[in-house]
């Protein structure tokens, strides 16, 4: 086996990655080359350091209430879900009242009537075509979600 | 009546694919022993990208609403942490386009070099190296170090070739050896 080659296996062979013919061909070259060994104890002493950092451990509640913290995550957005729900339902019926009241009232000019319909169509299209953006984006970060 | 009472289950002792069944049926006792199993898992490799308590704490909670949220399209009759494991990198990946390093060092007070300035500046310019790796090297460095996972599960997490795995974190312990190196001497 060629010397780089030799050089790129050294983390593996610490790692106690390599298989058993590797190893023997590794531990063969390592004898005779100095270069290499130097560089196994380099390596060795990277991975003593490595060894001996820990990340930080949170204080013990933070388990004792990691489950409850999940669980109001999910029951809050279950919260969110019907709020927005029952804000639409009484967002549509205030208008559907609205614009009933508006063609029947007699009293308004017809240009009036026709603009505020108008407005309202305009804003309902809007809203369609957020609604319908929205819900593109969503798909595209789900498709990321699946690539590794 | 005493002999119909159903007999109380004790979800530990379920097997994780009857776990992650009843989980799709919308169990959320289930979930939780799933929560539970995986929670410090979770929890350290959010920290070693993220690098603080509080970001790490609330990504890797996301993750699991995020999971469970999802859980009609995990099969049960895999494991469950490699498929999570997407959601949670992908989050930290997120966050840490977003958020640069502030200078926090999450490592446990263990003393390495003789003197205290010594051992704080290496640990620093340690993470710094590690926070400058491109994202595939650091994730590598994780697993590898603060989970201590194989090369297997490595690629199994990553779903990346071991070769992939051997070559990316070769690169990634050449760059963060030479800040070790420089602290003690000689061997690069």
């Amino acid at each position: 086996m060629e010397h780089k080659k030799i050089k790129e296996l050294i983390s593996c062979y610490l790692d106690g990655e390599l298989e058993t013919e590797q190893r023997r061909t590794f531990e063969a070259h390592i004898q005779d080359c100095q270069d290499c060994r130097r560089e196994l104890e380099g390596m060795k002493k990277f991975e003593e350091v490595m060894g001996m950092l820990k990340l930080k451990k949170p204080q013990k509640e933070v388990w004792e209430d990691y489950w409850s913290s999940v669980y109001n995550r999910l029951e809050r957005r279950i919260g969110w879900v019907l709020l927005s729900l029952g804000g639409a339902i009484l967002l549509f019926f205030g208008l559907y009242k609205l614009v009933e009241g508006l063609i029947m009232d007699a009293s308004l000019p017809f240009v009036l009537k026709f603009g505020i319909l108008v407005f309202l169509a305009g804003i309902a299209v809007l809203f369609v075509s957020l609604f319908k953006e929205q819900l593109f984006v969503r798909k595209r970060e789900r498709y990321k979600e699946v690539q590794k | 009546m005493r002999g119909d009472s159903c007999p109380v289950i004790d979800n530990s002792l379920l097997s994780e694919a009857d776990l992650l069944a009843q989980v799709r049926a919308g169990s959320k006792d289930a979930y939780k022993t799933i929560v539970t199993r995986y929670m410090k898992q979770a929890y350290y490799i959010a920290l070693g990208f993220v690098r603080n308590h509080q970001d790490a704490l609330d990504i890797s909670q996301e993750a699991f609403v995020k999971a469970y949220r999802k859980r009609n399209s995990f099969d049960a009759s895999r494991p469950f942490f490699p498929w999570f494991y997407t959601l949670l990198r992908n989050l930290c990946m997120d966050h840490v386009k977003k958020i640069k390093w502030r200078g926090e060092v999450p490592f446990e007070e263990v003393k390495i070099l003789e003197t205290e300035q010594e051992d704080f500046d290496m640990k620093r310019k340690l993470w710094r190296c590690m926070d400058s790796l491109p994202f595939e090297q650091r994730e590598m460095i994780i697993l590898r170090y603060f989970r201590e996972l194989s090369y297997k599960e490595i690629a199994e997490f990553t779903g990346k070739p071991i070769g992939t795995v051997m070559s990316t974190l070769h690169y990634a312990k050449k760059k963060m050896k030479s800040v070790i190196s420089q602290y003690l001497g000689k061997s690069e």
